[in-house]
Order: C-alpha cells, then structure tokens, then sequence
C-alpha cells in the first residue's frame, strides 16, 4: 500500500509517495502550511530497507512502476523517528539523477523523515539553481532578510526580536531565482522558534553573516570571503564537484544583485533600527530614469 | 616532506577558486577548507607531476618572500594537505 502526501517549498510541489504510513502522517501532522493540492514538480518515492546502512537516491523514469524492485522494510514500532537518531546518513547521487523529475530513496527504517526530506529537497533546489541556506529569514516591508552563521551565531535570537515582522524560518530557508530576481522563502524544517506558520517567500534585499558583540557594526565582506561563509551554511546534499559547482555558482550570481554584510549586534530590538537606518539607507540607490515619461 | 616527493591533489575532493582564494570540499568528512592565495597556488600546482621543489620555485617566482621561508611553509602546507587527506604522495611502483 503506498501512501500519499505533497509539499509544497519554494514554489516547488513534492509529490510524496511513501510504503510506509507513519513517515506520512508525520507530514501532514507537523508541516501543515506547507501541504499543497497543485500538481507535482517533483516525484519522491519513499522506500526502505533494513539492509540499507545509509541512504541511495536513484532516478526513476516518470511512468515505471514504483514497487518493483524494492524490497520493503518492517516497521520498527508504530513510532516514527522524524529525525534519524545513532545512522549516519551517506548520501551519494548525481544532480543529474533528478532529472526524470522522479527519485527513488532507498533509506534504512530509522532513517528520519525529516533528514531525507532535506537532503532529497536541497538536492532539487540545487538542480533548479538555488539552494537550502542555514539561516533566519525574515520579510519586512515587501523585502527579504536572511541572517545566517553556525550554530549558537544568532538566528534564532533574531527571529525573537523580530516581532511585527513576518518570519519565514529560523533554521532552514531556501533560496531561488524567481521571474530574474533572488527569493528566499520559507521552509518546513524548523528550528528552537518553532515552525514557520508561513509559506511564502519575498526578494531578497540583504545577506547578514552574524556575530553576536555588544556593539552593532556591520561590514561588508569580499566576494571571496562571502563566498566562503555562504557556502559553509549552505545544505550540500552531497559534497561533490558537481554540486559545489552548482552552489557556487548560484552564489556568485546572487551575490552580484544581493549585498553581503557582516552585522554584528547585541541582544536588542534596535537591531532592525540599526539594519534600516545604518545598512539599507546608506546603498547607493539605484540610478533613476523615468525621462522619458517627463513632457 | 622530502623535496623531491611529487604530490598531487586527491581527486575526491571538490574545490572552486574564487578571486584568486579557494574553497576546498572534502566529501566524507564534509569539512570545507578555505586557502588564501598563496594556498591556493600550491594547491592548483598539486598535478603529480611537480616536486615540492618545483612548486617552490613557481611560489618563489610569483610571490614576494624569503625562497628559505616559502620552503619550509610550502613543505609544511603541502605536508599538512596530504596530513588531512585533500592530497596525496605520487609513488611509483617499479615492476622490473
């Protein structure tokens, strides 16, 4: 028996087929705002494998039968593990593979829903040319806002004193080009803020790689240096040439058009006053030109 | 390392220069390795078909140092880079 469920992140629709209910149920329970009716972008068949140590993504042509070939794992207990606990994940597969639009994952019972989910998800992304940033988003006036760094760097700090503001993620956002410009949009997986109640996304205006100080400052970085930083906090769902190529160069490109600052703040609200008034304000506004239209 | 080893890169690692620095990928441990310039340099001359004496002459050639420091730090870099696995030893096996 297969089970159905389709997400929607980023604009892109997953189509989820699982042979295992629970894995299901868990989406539908915990990821919400993101459940979508439209038509899938892309096909995920969720199987498993007592066998498998890790995690084996293959591409399937659209139209093959789902169940051949699989063998199907029993069920530990009722309890789904949402997050994959004591397995090491060894993901391995080609972006080239998602091409059919239709993977197949093989993945060991205790393998975390959550864990394939991204993994399987930034591995689309990438192929689409954007990719899954650890970060907090966060849209203020029509704009976008991701502040990214390691763990314990402040996201999660920032997505509490923004209140007011509409708050996309504080762990995971996606980023993407959209009708010529950069988006970032919200994302299911979440962090210690709790999940996003928002599917959406919004142009991005500005990159902040946070240091916590007890000043606020912010400089902004060579294209080399924010190169380096955006790409430790971007989720790789494989560590190959080919998808460090992919990354890179959505980077580079999004990094002509979006402004990368380093943004060191203290534990207030001013935060947003200081990004207002110190950061965005002072950007050479774009040339003016609507002579044309003067009599 | 001896001067004469030749060492080329390990060609499981991912790696892109961007404005003259580079970004090294190594896949299982999935550790990212940033390289200044100058790391960069050595890194790119790792062919297997250079000794470490040849690429510091190539490093004295194109950058401003001591040729007895860049010596040591290029033996020393390239030591470490072979250290965590981004690199490796060529040998040669003779079959005769």
């Amino acid at each position: 028996m297969q089970f159905p469920v389709k997400l929607k992140i980023a604009d892109i629709v997953f189509a989820i087929t699982s042979y295992r209910e629970a894995p299901v149920s868990w989406i539908r329970k915990n990821y919400a705002p993101f459940l979508a009716e439209d038509g899938a972008d892309f096909v995920i068949i969720l199987c498993y494998d007592r066998e498998k140590r890790g995690l084996s993504v293959t591409g399937r042509s659209l139209g093959a039968s789902a169940s051949s070939g699989v063998k199907r794992g029993t069920p530990r207990n009722d309890e789904w593990p949402p997050f994959t606990d004591g397995l090491r994940l060894f993901p391995f597969f080609s972006l080239k593979s998602l091409e059919t639009g239709m993977v197949q994952v093989q993945a060991h019972p205790d393998a975390g829903i959550v864990d394939i989910l991204r993994l399987v998800c930034s591995a689309v992304i990438a192929r689409k040319g954007g990719f899954f940033l650890h970060a907090c988003a966060v849209i203020d006036n029509g704009g976008s806002y991701i502040f990214f760094g390691p763990s314990g760097s402040g996201k999660t700090t920032i997505a509490r004193m923004s209140a007011g503001k509409i708050i996309l993620t504080d762990e995971t956002a996606a980023v993407i080009k959209r009708r010529g410009r950069y988006y970032a949009y919200s994302t299911p997986f979440s962090g210690a803020f709790g999940p996003a109640d928002v599917n959406g996304g919004a142009p991005l205006r500005g990159f902040f790689s946070l240091k916590k100080d007890a000043r606020f400052a912010h400089y902004p970085l060579s294209k080399a240096r924010a190169m380096r930083e955006l790409v430790c906090s971007v989720y790789m769902p494989c560590h190959t040439q080919e998808v460090l190529d992919s990354v890179s160069n959505t980077i580079e490109s999004l990094l002509e058009s979006v402004p990368l600052y380093e943004l060191h703040f203290k534990k207030e609200p001013a935060v947003w006053r200081y990004i207002d008034e110190c950061v965005m304000q002072n950007q050479t506004k774009q040339r003016y030109c609507l002579e044309s239209y003067r009599g | 390392m001896n001067a004469s080893c030749k060492i080329r890169q390990n060609s499981a690692i991912a790696w892109r220069v961007i404005e003259d620095e580079a970004l090294l990928v190594e896949p299982r441990s999935q550790l990212i390795y940033p390289l200044n310039a100058t790391g960069a340099r050595i890194w790119e001359l790792l062919d297997g078909e250079r000794s470490i004496q040849d690429i510091c002459a190539v490093i004295e050639e194109e950058f401003e140092a001591d040729k007895i420091v860049i010596g040591q730090d290029v033996s020393a870099f390239i030591g470490d880079l072979v250290g965590k696995g981004l690199a490796e030893e060529v040998r040669f096996v003779n079959n005769g």
